[in-house]
């Protein structure tokens, strides 16, 4: 199982917002369990999607040298199944920034223009990377880009 | 792959609590070499699919697997360290509410005595297993997940 969560960046503010797709399709490895009798995909995988698409957008304001880990998440919602042949937009919003230095994000998924999930406040604490690391990781947004911003 | 985050079940309290364990191995498809993490780590929200995997047990063997649980919500969850290849996960959830339509855990993820996630308040929809998987299958996996021996 490839472990990119994301399969193109359709806009990109960085430091502030992303919107981006993600198609869901039946030959994905966790459907074959998610479930035999009626694939959907599992709401944590979409929950790491929207913390990809949020770190991503912060990452592109130093040019992907610096990555964030997930520290704490408020309010997560999954209000419809999401199934293969679903095309997932998905977006993420900067919210403020915290004493501590974490940056917080809203982020939410939709199918055709409606909500499927949604998350109130992700915390991501920003890291600094190692030069291949960060590398990997701009490597890792220009694949799955598409859209490559002025300061990639 | 199967998408189990469950290993091994050890214990289950009716209406109280779960247990069990995962462990985290380099072999993983999750370690595909395409993080940008200087060391292989889990993703964070795979820890959440962890303990939510754990309550839909509880739902399935407290039910003679009639019904299990479907993700609804989830209220805060602080991530304390990412756990990676070698951690050995304990896994623990316990009931805060439940009716015939859904049930609220809260957990935590431990490796040794360091609390390395915790859950408050993650809400399942508990509806009938055969809208998702064959119960008879489900309890045969439930068998080996807790040690039954083959027979």
């Amino acid at each position: 199982m490839r472990y990119l969560l994301i399969d193109r960046v359709l806009e990109l503010e960085p430091g502030q917002f992303i919107r981006a797709v993600r198609n869901v399709t039946l030959t994905e490895d966790v459907l074959a369990t998610h479930f035999p009798n009626f694939p959907i995909l599992p709401g944590v995988i979409i929950t790491d999607t929207l913390t990809q698409a949020a770190s991503w957008a912060y990452a592109a304001q130093t040019d992907f040298a610096v990555g964030t880990r997930l520290y704490t998440l408020r309010e997560a919602k999954f209000r419809r199944y999401v199934r293969p042949g679903d095309q997932l937009i998905i977006e993420a919003r900067h919210l403020r920034d915290e004493e501590g230095g974490c940056t917080v994000w809203q982020a939410k998924a939709l199918v055709n223009s409606r909500p499927v999930a949604s998350i109130k406040e992700l915390w991501l604490a920003p890291r600094s990377l190692s030069p291949e690391a960060a590398d990997r990781q701009r490597r890792n947004f220009r694949y799955c880009g598409g859209l490559v911003p002025a300061l990639v | 792959m199967r998408f189990y985050m469950v290993d091994r079940i050890l214990e289950v309290q009716k209406d109280v609590s779960i247990k069990g364990l995962k462990n985290v191995s380099i072999v993983e498809d999750f370690f595909s070499g395409q993080s940008s993490e200087d060391e292989p780590e889990l993703p964070m929200p795979l820890l959440i699919e962890a303990l939510a995997q754990l309550g839909a047990w509880f739902v399935a063997a407290t039910s003679d697997f009639e019904k299990r649980a479907v993700l609804l919500s989830l209220g805060e969850l602080r991530f304390h360290r990412p756990a990676r290849p070698g951690d050995q996960l304990l896994l623990e959830d316990w009931v805060v509410s439940a009716s015939d339509d859904n049930a609220v855990v809260s957990g935590r993820i431990r490796v040794g005595d360091e609390i390395i996630m915790e859950m408050d308040e993650c809400m399942c929809a508990i509806i009938p297993t055969g809208n998702l998987e064959d119960p008879a299958q489900m309890r045969l996996t439930y068998e080996w997940l807790t040690g039954g021996a083959a027979r």
